[in-house]
């Protein structure tokens, strides 16, 4: 479960505050997803971190799993994040330095899972997402598709209970990005993930199992 | 928090970042092996002033007022390569109307020739021959008592005695005034009969004079000195020597971690975006310290071990035909014998430069680390 409630966030620059989030409160039962849809600047990206912890807000609550996110720092978001949270980001950020195999390791390897269930649980992963010949590979020799394919591979391999997708299809041809956005909502359906997507893109909307629309940090649809 | 985790990501981080790594490593490789030749450089100046000052005459350990029954071959523990036994006695030379005192040693000709170099600073004529009544006396000396090569010259311990007439059979010069006004010799004959003698140690390569000193079993009136007491001023320079490449190594780290510095930043800042991932993946702030801490430390090591190869490599190179500085030293009391330096290794030359570069290294880290282990991931990930 996920409670957002009455949270806001603003930025200070040279320019002044600008608020980014205002108020903006709705829960997510356990399982399920939502997609944030708005425009660029609407403040979904910033509503995924501050779920995720990444971003304190400046007053409200974010309940996740029952614990107070917005309360969290050091050690205890750290544990938080790499034993509950999987992340998916708008280009990859895959590790540079770690080949396709060793990305999507590094989050058991974080959870201290066996070198022995964490290569049959890696191999699982890429057979999924039919990348088990680029085990070796560096994502600079990845595609876009592919790159994306095993972002998502790395941000569900320790299995966490929340995924937190930011644009995740922005970067890809619409093919590719249906067949992703498919393989995402089914495995997080079949391992009871709750799955909060920002996106664009109305076909991933209609995927999910909710849809809120953000403007101006406000929920308005 | 899994060392062998953060070691293999740390390790795939810099050999998957080559050029980086190459630059900085070189950095580090110059600056240990060029300390570790200059500081067996050091040591092979020391080795020469030394080897210079004690082969002269005086060997590494001098021992006076021995009994005359006492024989050298008692003075050997381990350690000791030759032991040369020599009497000295308080005498007069006489030439004509000229007199002037000095102290007069009796010594073996060969076994003096074998282990002292004095006989090599030989001006005119020759050392004398065992069996000979002959003298060897310092340039000034002579030229006080107006001899030449040849001539006589009477010993007399009182200069109302008669005394003994001796040949003249070679001068030396050792730019040493106390040894070129003040020392004489001629072959032993018994001539000094019972009287106390002393002896002239010269020990092994790396022996300690202390240790062979407490190895000796000496009769209570003698007394022994190593050639650190008898000659301090030499002592002092060569611990100003070690200081001054002390600091050498302090100032050259000094630099060299700024530049590692500079490096490691920029390094780091290159790699801002995959710590900023991490960070959102659950690493926490001291895992990214302990990563960074693994980079540089594993990088600095390696660099270090190979510089330590390079530098002995260098040092063993230039050892073998050695370093002529003989146009630098040759009014110099400390290289009378020989200007030649041969460089050598230490434990200490060859541990100190790889660990003040770890020290150094890992001072130098602590700014990049701050960097990154404050950076928030959320700022991160919005600059990519």
């Amino acid at each position: 479960m996920i409670r957002v409630e009455n949270v806001s966030k603003s930025f200070t620059s040279p320019r002044g505050v600008t608020p980014v989030i205002a108020g903006v409160s709705f829960d997510l039962e356990t399982g399920k997803s939502l997609a944030l849809m708005g425009r660029s600047g609407s403040g979904k990206t910033t509503l995924l971190y501050l779920v995720g912890g990444l971003e304190r807000p400046d007053t409200g609550s974010i309940i996740c799993l029952d614990r107070p996110v917005h309360t969290l720092t050091g050690r205890a978001l750290s544990r938080f994040l790499r034993a509950h949270v999987g992340f998916l980001f708008q280009f990859g950020n895959l590790l540079s330095c770690l080949t396709v195999a060793e990305n999507v390791a590094f989050p058991l390897r974080l959870n201290n899972v066996g070198p022995a269930e964490c290569a049959r649980r890696v191999g699982e992963l890429l057979e999924r997402i039919g990348l088990a010949g680029a085990a070796k590979a560096l994502p600079r020799e990845l595609s876009g598709g592919e790159t994306q394919r095993v972002a998502f591979a790395r941000s569900i391999a320790h299995r966490p209970q929340i995924l937190l997708a930011d644009e995740p299809t922005a970067s890809l041809d619409s093919a590719t990005a249906r067949n992703l956005m498919d393989l995402m909502f089914r495995v997080g359906r079949e391992e009871g993930r709750t799955t909060l997507t920002a996106t664009h893109d109305p076909e991933v909307t209609a995927l999910a199992d909710r849809a809120l629309r953000l403007e101006d940090g406000r929920i308005v649809d | 928090m899994s060392l062998r985790l953060w070691w293999g990501v740390a390790w795939r981080f810099l050999w998957r970042s080559r050029r980086s790594t190459a630059v900085l490593a070189a950095m580090i490789v110059s600056a240990v092996a060029t300390l570790v030749f200059l500081d067996a450089l050091a040591v092979g100046v020391s080795d020469a002033m030394i080897r210079n000052s004690v082969s002269l005459v005086s060997g590494h350990l001098s021992i006076e007022n021995l009994p005359s029954g006492l024989s050298p071959d008692s003075l050997r523990p381990p350690g000791v390569e030759q032991v040369l036994r020599r009497r000295a006695a308080q005498v007069w030379l006489r030439s004509g109307e000229k007199l002037t005192g000095t102290t007069l040693w009796s010594v073996d000709p060969d076994a003096e020739r074998n282990a002292t170099a004095l006989w090599r600073k030989t001006t005119a004529g020759s050392y004398p021959e065992k069996g000979t009544r002959q003298l060897f006396l310092g340039e000034p000396v002579a030229a006080e008592l107006g001899l030449g090569i040849g001539d006589t010259v009477t010993v007399a311990g009182d200069p109302s005695q008669a005394g003994t007439e001796y040949v003249l059979c070679g001068t030396f010069r050792t730019g040493i005034a106390a040894l070129d006004k003040g020392l004489s010799f001629r072959p032993d004959q018994g001539e000094d009969g019972d009287s106390p003698w002393q002896a002239a140690l010269f020990l092994a390569d790396g022996a300690s004079p202390e240790t062979v000193r407490d190895a000796l079993r000496l009769p209570q009136e003698a007394r022994a000195q190593t050639w650190a007491e008898r000659m301090p001023d030499l002592k002092q320079l060569i611990d100003l020597n070690a200081l001054c490449m002390l600091l050498v190594m302090v100032l050259v780290f000094f630099i060299v971690s700024l530049g590692i510095a500079c490096a490691f930043v920029i390094f780091i800042l290159k790699n801002i975006r995959e710590h900023g991932i991490m960070k959102s993946m659950g690493v926490s702030s001291p895992e990214t310290a302990l990563l960074l801490l693994l980079e540089i430390g594993g990088l600095t090591l390696a660099a270090s071990m190979l510089g330590v190869l390079v530098g002995c490599g260098l040092t063993l190179a230039v050892a073998g035909p050695g370093v002529d500085l003989g146009a630098m030293t040759s009014h110099n009391q400390y290289f009378a014998v020989s200007g030649v330096i041969y460089p050598r290794l230490t434990a200490s030359g060859l541990a100190l430069p790889p660990l003040m570069a770890l020290l150094f290294a890992l001072l130098a880290g602590i700014w990049p680390v701050c960097i990154i282990a404050r950076q928030r991931p959320a700022e991160v990930l919005r600059s990519i």
